[in-house]
């Protein structure tokens, strides 16, 4: 099938309507670059154009103000540490569920999953208290232990790959007499390459772009996330929209830039990860 | 022998990691969940709990909040949801058909799916403003008398429909893209078929296309309306649930009263419903998806 076989009149109306959304999903973007590059003064009078004159002081102060290099710092950092350990655990859960005999092998990947059917805003409050009580709060650790504990969707990702690799292979690295961590780090690691890939993309949009628990765990200004960063920022400057949307920008552009280059790994990532499950 | 001994163990050493975190972060704090919505407890000391039963929940049913709170969620769940999957699947099958430049429109209608909701809410807290925002200076611009100055977030009326608008704006990217993948599963051959058999494009869509998606829909109505029960980010970002608990939604009702006025068991049994609700409701979506199959 092809746009060409369908008549003009459907042709046309197809293509409005493509141009249509294309310009209500980029003209906010477009206004908030424009934007941040005006001058209050500049805003008022042509809030909607080019600017007429490009002013850089927006963007540096609400840099500056709104403590940007910490906040990514901390946004990065917190995420690669929660990424990097969610791989590890799971793949190796996964490998486990997959390739080791025990009893109650089921019973445990049941258990994993049950977690798929318990979203975060069910266990905001309990999690806090038990956070607080062990004194965890306000630090990196009450988020990164949060992020780690959303275990099941890798478990069940990684123990489908696994089960996908022949247990030949495993048993003929043991005739070998290699043990199992040399074979789970020396063969299946990088058999499972995609796998990690595709979990480690998942995790991280979902970990970079979260609210809820940094929200609750970091009121520490030094510790706080991009998105916790930016709705602080919003409420203390109350008349500058330029100002404002500079911080916006800061806070867009960079995570946009790194989908327009990954777009294809994210996306099908992203579809991976909503169809399986 | 002492390679056997290690073997046997292996595989706690594999999944005990996992296991630890996932059920001290995960598990505990929903069976904790569980017990303290049957307490009262003022949140300071394990110590000071007391059961009362059912009494969080009976008190829900004369909080005339909690049900504009569910209300407010059964809107975006009907009202989003529905346009949602409705244009995302229109907009999917334009793109299937190829046309010029697909691959940009693709790329663009998938930006905001990366850009964290809190991000986009506050972006167009600043467009809706009544002072200096967009859509003022639109109406200033064209004279519209009754564009002019409204508190699109602000008022009882509006707020709601305002941030449903941009949800709907932020969501509608993630279920054209499951949709694609549908489409894209589609075997060609079949597609062939029906045009070699004189189908036009729209009998092809509509008899081998559309039934073939099938699954793929109810991936996208569970996660669609899954979501829109969780909803959180986009209304603290926007409204925080006002002006005067008009836009309040679950998630954000649980907040304000574990958080904001120190609840704790009320807020947390408003969070178990929640739960209760959506297990409930993908249930029912299963079963309902079950019965169509037969």
């Amino acid at each position: 099938m092809s746009i060409n076989e369908i008549p003009i009149w459907a042709r046309v109306l197809c293509y409005v309507l493509l141009i249509t959304f294309a310009i209500t999903i980029v003209f906010p973007f477009m206004w908030m670059v424009f934007t941040s590059f005006k001058s209050m003064e500049d805003y008022t009078n042509n809030p909607f154009g080019v600017p007429t004159k490009f002013v850089f002081q927006n963007i540096i102060e609400a840099w500056t103000t709104g403590n940007f290099l910490r906040l990514y710092i901390n946004s990065i950092g917190i995420t690669s540490v929660s990424v990097l350990g969610i791989v590890t655990f799971c793949g190796a859960a996964g490998y486990g569920l997959a390739h080791f005999e025990f009893r109650g092998r089921m019973l445990i990947f049941f258990y994993f999953l049950l977690g798929m059917m318990i979203p975060p805003q069910v266990i905001l409050i309990p999690a806090f208290k038990i956070m607080n009580t062990i004194g965890l709060v306000n630090t990196y650790f009450a988020v990164i232990f949060t992020y780690l504990a959303w275990v099941p969707f890798a478990i069940f990702f990684f123990r489908a790959y696994f089960l996908g690799i022949p247990k030949d292979l495993i048993e003929a690295a043991k005739i070998d007499g290699a043990s199992d961590l040399v074979i789970f780090f020396q063969i299946m690691v990088p058999l499972a390459k995609p796998a990690v890939v595709t979990v480690a993309i998942i995790y991280f949009v979902w970990i970079f772009n979260d609210f809820m628990w940094p929200l609750i765990y970091l009121n520490d200004m030094d510790l706080r996330t991009v998105t916790l960063g930016m709705m602080s920022f919003q409420g203390r400057y109350v008349a500058e929209t330029t100002l404002k949307t500079a911080a916006l920008m800061l806070a867009t552009m960079p995570p946009m830039i790194v989908f327009l280059i990954f777009r294809n790994q994210i996306q099908s990532g992203l579809v991976d990860g909503a169809l399986k499950r | 022998m002492k390679n056997k001994r290690t073997n046997r163990y292996a595989h706690l050493i594999f999944i005990g990691p996992a296991f630890f975190f996932y059920t001290m972060f995960w598990i505990t704090p929903t069976l904790v969940a569980i017990w303290i919505s049957f307490t009262r407890w003022n949140g300071i000391s394990w110590a000071h709990i007391k059961w009362t039963g059912f009494s969080n929940y009976l008190k829900l049913f004369n909080d005339r909040f909690f049900f504009t709170a569910l209300q407010n969620n059964l809107l975006f769940v009907f009202v989003c949801v529905s346009i949602i999957f409705f244009t995302a699947l229109a907009i999917a099958l334009i793109l299937n058909l190829r046309p010029f430049g697909w691959r940009m429109f693709q790329t663009t209608f998938f930006v905001p799916i990366v850009i964290s909701s809190v991000v986009v809410g506050l972006l167009f807290k600043l467009f809706l403003s009544p002072t200096t925002g967009i859509i003022n200076e639109f109406a200033d611009y064209f004279n519209l008398e009754s564009f002019k100055n409204v508190q699109w977030l602000g008022s009882k009326e509006t707020a709601t429909y305002s941030v449903m608008t941009v949800y709907i704006w932020r969501d509608l990217g993630f279920s054209i893209l499951l949709f694609g993948a549908g489409l894209q599963a589609v075997p060609k051959d079949l597609i062939e078929a029906a045009k070699i058999d004189g189908a036009s494009v729209l009998a092809t869509i509509r008899f081998v296309t559309i039934p073939l998606i099938r699954n793929i829909s109810l991936v996208v109505i569970i996660l669609a309306v899954t979501n829109a029960f969780l909803l959180f980010d986009l209304i603290y970002a926007m409204t925080l649930g006002g002006p005067y608990h008009a836009s309040e939604v679950l998630a954000t009702y649980m907040y304000y009263h574990g958080f904001s006025r120190g609840q704790i068991s009320y807020g947390t049994a408003i969070a178990v419903l929640l739960f209760f609700i959506v297990v409930i409701v993908t249930a029912i979506q299963l079963i309902i998806a079950r019965l169509l199959e037969k």
